[in-house]
């Protein structure tokens, strides 16, 4: 995953668009250095100390991992576990359409 | 920072974690405790790493010859839970108050086999009903979902005790959505098994009014509503891995991948 995450996020660093992620490791401690060793440059909520029982997959009623969203610059959910090419295009769809 | 800072912070951040969930910072005893598990599961973490990169493994791997991986992996050294949940048991005995029940819940959280699981919900029952360690131990996957399959003969017993002597509101909540989870879940259950989960969960919703038991009960019904395509994105307010608050709104203008991801 996170080689494509890396080159999505560099290709769009001039677009407006964001991967926001939402970390499920139990050990945010642990997890930091891992971060720089996978240059993972985008933000994430943590889920909190209990991993993937957390309260906001809770809430998302998110049974797998990763699960993903693709939200339009309205906020509009448009897509739902795309991965791979099949994600770049449903951003670069988006990124078509006017903002407002 | 210097590396004295560095490794002081984590540990400071992680005792600061813990005596929220209790009253009184946890003790040295405690902290070995702990600290000895990590080293072990460390080791033999960095054990399979070493034996991931021998050439007979990557052989192996390369032939998926699967006896002869597994024939590797069995010489592997194990983390000895059980092990480390009767020391918990023992060291439970001297400890006292909130200390006590630290030390068994850690033990319930961390692989303790029927006999030392059934004792420590017992002791648990007996005297830390109202704990604050206990109430946070309520809301673990290792509570609601674990309790009876550490103890497979007579968990379900222990969670009705919890829900009729608990005082918490939320603790007998949680206590009855693990019997509610406990209950006709499988794809043979009966019609008369799956009513009995049904009445459960809507028991656990009633009683969990307010709390974050509440949104997960509540979550397919959310995802249905508000989780398809078309539909408006909840917010999401939290905090990052910084620990700084922020807003899933705060990027509304722009296209986002929100991804649910974890390093594992």
């Amino acid at each position: 995953m996170y080689p494509h995450e890396r080159s999505l996020v560099a290709r769009l660093k001039d677009q407006p668009f964001a991967l926001i992620g939402v970390n499920s490791d139990a050990d945010k401690e642990a997890l930091k250095p891992r971060l720089q060793e996978e240059s993972i440059t985008w933000r994430s909520f943590w889920n909190g100390k209990r991993g993937t029982f957390g309260p906001i997959s809770a809430k998302w009623n998110v049974n797998g991992w990763p699960t993903i969203y693709v939200i339009d610059k309205k906020g509009v959910i448009r897509f739902k576990n795309v991965r791979g090419e099949e994600m770049d295009q449903a951003v670069d769809e988006l990124l078509a359409e006017p903002g407002h | 920072m210097s590396p004295l800072r560095r490794g002081l912070a984590p540990a400071l951040l992680a005792l600061a974690a813990l005596s929220q969930a209790g009253g009184q910072t946890p003790s040295a005893a405690y902290q070995e405790h702990v600290a000895a598990f990590a080293a072990e599961n460390v080791s033999v973490k960095a054990a399979f790493k070493a034996l991931t990169e021998t050439q007979a493994y990557k052989d192996a791997l390369e032939a998926k010859d699967r006896d002869t991986l597994n024939a590797l992996r069995e010489k592997l050294p194990k983390v000895d839970r059980a092990g480390f949940a009767k020391k918990a048991l023992t060291l439970s005995e001297t400890a006292k108050g909130d200390e006590q029940a630290r030390f068994l819940t850690w033990a319930l959280e961390n692989g303790a086999a029927p006999a030392e699981a059934t004792a420590a919900v017992d002791r648990l029952i007996q005297s830390h009903l109202a704990s604050p360690v206990f109430a946070d131990f309520c809301a673990s996957q290792a509570f609601a979902m674990g309790l009876v399959r550490a103890i497979p003969d007579g968990g379900r017993a222990k969670l009705a005790a919890i829900e009729q002597q608990a005082p918490s509101q939320t603790v007998k909540a949680w206590a009855v959505y693990a019997q509610a989870l406990a209950t006709g879940g499988g794809k043979d259950a009966t019609e008369e098994a799956k009513a009995e989960r049904a009445a459960l969960m809507t028991k656990a919703r009633g009683l969990a009014e307010g709390t974050e038991l509440a949104e997960r009960i509540d979550a397919p019904e959310f995802a249905k509503k508000h989780l398809q395509v078309g539909s408006m994105v909840p917010d999401i307010a939290g905090e990052d891995l910084d620990g700084v608050a922020f807003k899933l709104s705060d990027y509304r203008g722009k296209v986002v991948v929100l991804d649910f991801w974890g390093d594992w």
